[in-house]
């Protein structure tokens, strides 16, 4: 089964041609030429329904005869029951009565077999699809030919011929894909399935109505099914072939819609379902499908499991040691304890292949939250069924709990604990032992020099051929701990991958029947792809599936929760999913709403109520966080990086702040980080810690705020090394900290300042040099002094601030002042300004070369200082009026008295 | 290729549905038959994979719960000969019964149509 699903895919590119004998449209598989051969005509269809209806009416005479017959008997039993009470034994010679009655159950009788004869027909019918025909070696039929129109199931072959009535009905030149699409949408279970994509059904059914409702007049005599049409059917063939199913049925169908036709594709594309969407939704019903068909088949082969450490021969020992430091996976698997493994035939596969290599043992290594356990709970449910290779037939499989095998002992103890658990293991010989963090072992010995620790005691149990082992591990604990020990060369290393996307995704489904219940509500295909996808982009020190399972849970909860306010919102959909990852993360990930992309689109005045001047600046920065917002940027790149440059006191660090608060809602989403204090080649653990151990300061705090701006003030006066962590920083959005850990930058905006050239610039600006002139000489002349170019060239923009001007630095004392109203009103104060002592102000606090810094120092002396004393000498009272007059002077407006 | 129209295929119909009676008693001792033994057989190698009956023979002389001496392998074998045998009585009771079943089948609509005949000449 598996080496078929490896040599056909029926996604792959056919090559769909006319065969050159016959003219039939088909493609060869396997040795035989699979098309599509059936005459559609309208009568003839009619007719067949008609024939199903005279035979439904046969079969349900057939049961009325039946009843009849029984009926007849019973009534004989009850005219002869005081002869028949006397001599029951005469009711062995009912037959030799000859009484009508008795004639007509005999007659019954016959009706009986004939629906002996039907019944067992009608279940090898639901057999379609000939795999003898494919799998024989000697092909003697004369035709290589194989007409797929008998292989499809009763309900896809009526919705085949609907398909023919409908295109029939509106006179087309020929059956196409968007007629069969409409058919579909009448099953049921295609309505099912974009319920679970979430889709606007009626707006579906009016799209495709819109191109179906122009009748087109071809005549009467309409042709047959088009060439797309025939290649989906043939492809629904070779997928149910290769899922080994007993027909081609209606979700094989839907499988390949939306491909073969323009205008079906542009429909389904309109409503956001894509290719992987429906493969995914029908993996998931198949899940479903297979998991209630299974059911039964897994119930009735765990009945011969023993329910005990026993094998079915006897030949086992008791183990009470064992028993004691471990639980039985193979019974768990077998009442049904365990999560089922979706997927995962690769690593099967390897670890089949390990043990019959020689190895005794094998470790699964791969980072936490990929599925290893997952994996060895699988293996438990198969050799629960006896599906594995013979060596794991008749076994069990137990895993030992190494924490309490340790637990509460000293070393020696501990040794002996082992040796007696794998010397039951060894007896007995029908035990595989499963050690899930084995580096745990590491490290534990009796004390002195010689003696051996206890992995290497595993080790050599292992390397003795004495017992079967699985182990499990971590990445970096294998690499840390094992790979180079004793127990790392006897145990055979299998890696156990992060799953893709889809994959997730199915495994997700796997998931959903039981959180549905546990949450009562109902999850849409678009949460478990969120989940998948949304896990994998943000939630970046956890792997895949662990994470965007807890994610999918996570939503659940929320959904629950709104559903117990309101019981109609117990749908969780991608929407539950962005709230679950916004609580997780802080970031943001719903889709653009109407009042957010109105505040993107005044970004520029939002920034100027904080920021006086530097348009320029704010509009680069603007442009640059609205792409971000609306996805059109590099996945992986930080947001945006910028590099400010210019005087102190223009405004640097304050649009940094004014970015932060009004991109990210609040100032405190920013990571400060002071350059100069990084002077030294040693401050980089200081940054991104060591492995000792030391956190560093930036990888720590976006490891835990991803969302953030990192402001690096006054870049320059970093240490060169430094400097060179922010090149691969920019380019690929990631750094390593001190622990191995990759810390992901692609949700942070990144903005250096430096006042390299501050001088320079505001010399140009008084010469009135264009700015792209000065920012071109400064990133020539200037900047390399300090920093490499190819840093350089890494920021998405470098802004130039001006120096403020007069009018700007009057706005400025504007705002300042507004601050200091805002802190007096809280006290019931008021402040009123005129406004050339606000002018006044502002000359005095001007310095071309400091910027705004002398006005904020300025407005502390004259009129915060001067505000402060009068408050505490108690000349100014709650409800009066400070006025800060025509010469910058503090007058006090006392409020009427009560 | 296939030309139809509403008549024959209406013809076809009938001639079907008469073929099907006819091809009743023919399918009961041939392909109905064949599927009635596969069924009983699969039946059977269950009802023997859950009585475990082969594995008891095939360890009959290897001890019961690892006892390798000498006392263990002798009670080993004898339980195991108690255990054989019962097992074997219920495997032969299935066999029994589900021979009696294909005999049934084979049989009885013989005897059913002896019966008919019997009755109507009465």
């Amino acid at each position: 089964m598996s080496e078929k699903l490896e040599l056909i895919d029926a996604n792959e590119n056919l090559n769909f041609s006319a065969d050159s004998n016959t003219g039939n449209q088909g493609t060869w598989f396997l040795g035989r030429f699979l098309c599509f051969n059936k005459d559609f005509k309208r009568s003839v269809i009619l007719l067949k329904r008609s024939e199903e209806s005279i035979n439904y009416l046969l079969e349900l005479l057939t049961w009325l005869i039946i009843f009849g017959g029984w009926l007849a008997f019973f009534c004989w039993l009850y005219f002869n029951r005081s002869i028949l009470l006397i001599n029951p034994i005469k009711l062995l010679y009912f037959w030799r009565d000859s009484n009508s009655l008795i004639s007509i159950f005999l007659i019954s009788l016959v009706f009986d077999l004939f629906l002996i004869y039907k019944s067992s027909e009608k279940q090898a019918a639901k057999k379609k699809i000939n795999y003898r025909l494919f799998n024989s070696n000697k092909k003697k039929t004369s035709s290589k030919t194989y007409n797929i129109s008998t292989a499809f199931s009763d309900e896809a072959a009526k919705v085949i011929e609907d398909t023919f009535l409908l295109a029939n009905k509106l006179k087309q030149k020929e059956v196409a894909l968007i007629h069969l699409f409409r058919v579909l949408l009448k099953t049921k279970i295609v309505q099912s399935l974009f319920i679970r994509l979430d889709v606007d059904g009626k707006k579906l059914v009016e799209l495709i109505d819109r191109h179906l409702t122009e009748p087109q007049d071809y005549g009467a005599q309409s042709g047959g099914l088009n060439k797309n049409f025939q290649e989906l059917l043939v492809r629904s063939f070779i997928d149910s072939y290769s899922r080994n199913l007993a027909s081609v049925d209606i979700l094989s169908l839907i499988l390949f819609c939306g491909r073969g036709d323009k205008i079906l594709g542009e429909i389904l594309y309109e409503l956001e379902v894509d290719k992987d969407k429906i493969i995914n939704t029908v993996e998931w019903f198949r899940v479903n499908e297979k998991l209630t068909d299974n059911y039964n088949h897994y119930h009735s082969l765990a009945i011969l499991k023993p329910g005990n450490s026993m094998n079915r021969a006897y030949t086992a020992i008791a183990t009470p040691t064992l028993d004691h430091f471990s639980h039985d996976l193979t019974i768990s698997a077998k009442f049904g304890n365990l999560d089922i493994c979706v997927g995962r035939q690769k690593e099967f596969k390897e670890i089949y292949e390990a043990f019959s290599g020689g190895h005794n043992g094998i470790i699964l290594v791969g980072p936490t939250g990929v599925g290893k356990s997952a994996l060895v709970n699988g293996l438990a449910q198969l050799m629960v069924e006896e599906n594995v290779p013979n060596f794991l037939k008749d076994k069990r499989l137990v895993e030992i709990d190494v924490s309490r095998l340790i637990s509460g002992v000293d070393a020696s103890q501990a040794e002996e604990r082992l040796l007696n658990c794998l010397n039951e293991t060894s007896r007995s010989g029908n035990i595989i032992v499963y050690l899930d963090n084995i580096e745990n072992l590491i490290g534990i010995s009796s004390g002195s020099k010689e003696s051996l620790d206890l992995s290497e005691v595993l080790a050599d149990a292992v390397s003795r051929h004495n017992i079967y082992c699985i182990a499990a591990a971590t990445s970096e604990n294998y690499t840390h701990f094992i790979e180079n020990k004793a127990l790392g060369e006897s145990l055979a290393k299998i890696n156990v991958k992060e799953p893709g996307i889809n994959e997730a995704i199915q495994i997700l489904e796997s998931k959903v029947a039981f959180l549905e219940h546990k949450y009562n509500i109902y999850i849409v295909y678009s949460a478990l792809e969120q989940s998948a996808k949304m896990a994998d982009k943000y939630l970046h020190d956890k792997f895949l599936p662990l994470k965007a399972i807890n994610l999918l849970e996570k939503a659940a909860a929320i959904s629950s929760l709104a559903a117990k306010n309101n019981p109609d919102a117990n749908f969780c959909s991608s929407v539950e999913v962005a709230a679950a990852i916004s609580q997780l993360t802080g970031i943001p990930v719903s889709k653009v709403t109407a009042s957010e992309s109105q505040k993107l689109l005044n970004l520029e005045n939002e920034i100027h109520n904080r920021l006086i001047g530097q348009e320029e600046a704010v509009y680069a920065v603007s442009a640059s966080l609205r792409r971000s917002r609306v996805e059109l940027k590099d996945d992986k790149r930080p947001i945006a990086s910028f590099l400010f440059l210019g005087p102190t006191g223009v405004g640097k660090t304050e649009l940094a702040k004014s970015v932060s608060q009004v991109y990210f809602g609040d100032e405190d989403y920013l990571i400060r980080l002071d350059m100069s204090e990084y002077q030294n080649a040693d401050s980089i653990s200081k940054m991104i810690g060591d492995p000792s151990g030391a956190l560093g300061y930036l990888t720590e705090a976006v490891r835990k705020k991803p969302y953030a701006l990192i402001l690096l003030d006054e870049v320059e006066k970093a240490h060169p090394d430094i400097l060179n962590l922010f090149l691969q920083l920019l380019d690929d959005g990631r750094l390593t900290d001190g622990q191995g850990r990759t810390i992901s930058f692609s949700e942070s905006i990144i903005i250096a300042t430096s006042n390299i050239g501050a001088l320079y610039i505001q010399e140009q600006i008084k010469n009135k040099t264009a700015l792209n002139i000065i920012k071109q000489e400064l990133i020539d002349n200037l900047l390399n002094k300090y920093m490499k170019p190819e840093l350089i060239n890494r920021f998405d923009g470098i802004i130039v601030f001006k120096p403020l001007t007069k009018e700007d630095v009057c706005k400025v004392a504007t705002i300042m002042l507004k601050k200091i109203k805002k802190s007096l009103m809280e006290k019931g104060i008021n402040l009123k300004a005129d406004k050339d002592g606000v002018i006044l102000l502002s000359e005095e606090g001007y310095d071309p070369k400091f910027g705004a810094r002398p006005l904020r120092r300025l407005l502390q002396d004259k009129i915060e200082d001067v505000i402060a004393n009068k408050i505490l000498a108690g000349e100014i009272k709650r409800r009066d009026t400070v006025i800060i007059n025509a010469d910058a002077k503090i007058e006090i407006e006392k409020a009427e008295e009560l | 290729m296939f030309q139809h129209n509403f008549f024959t295929y209406s013809g076809k119909i009938i001639i079907r549905i008469f073929a099907d009676i006819l091809y009743f008693p023919i399918w009961w001792y041939s392909v109905g038959f064949l599927r009635q033994v596969k069924g009983i057989s699969i039946f059977l190698h269950n009802q023997e994979q859950s009585l475990g009956f082969f594995i008891w023979l095939k360890n009959i002389f290897v001890p019961m719960y690892g006892q390798r001496d000498f006392a263990g392998r002798l009670i080993s074998f004898l339980i195991r000969l108690v255990q054989i045998t019962f097992r074997g009585v219920l495997l032969l009771i299935w066999l029994i019964l589900l021979l009696s079943l294909i005999i049934v089948w084979l049989v009885g609509p013989v005897l059913l149509i002896l019966v008919l005949f019997w009755q109507f000449l009465q």
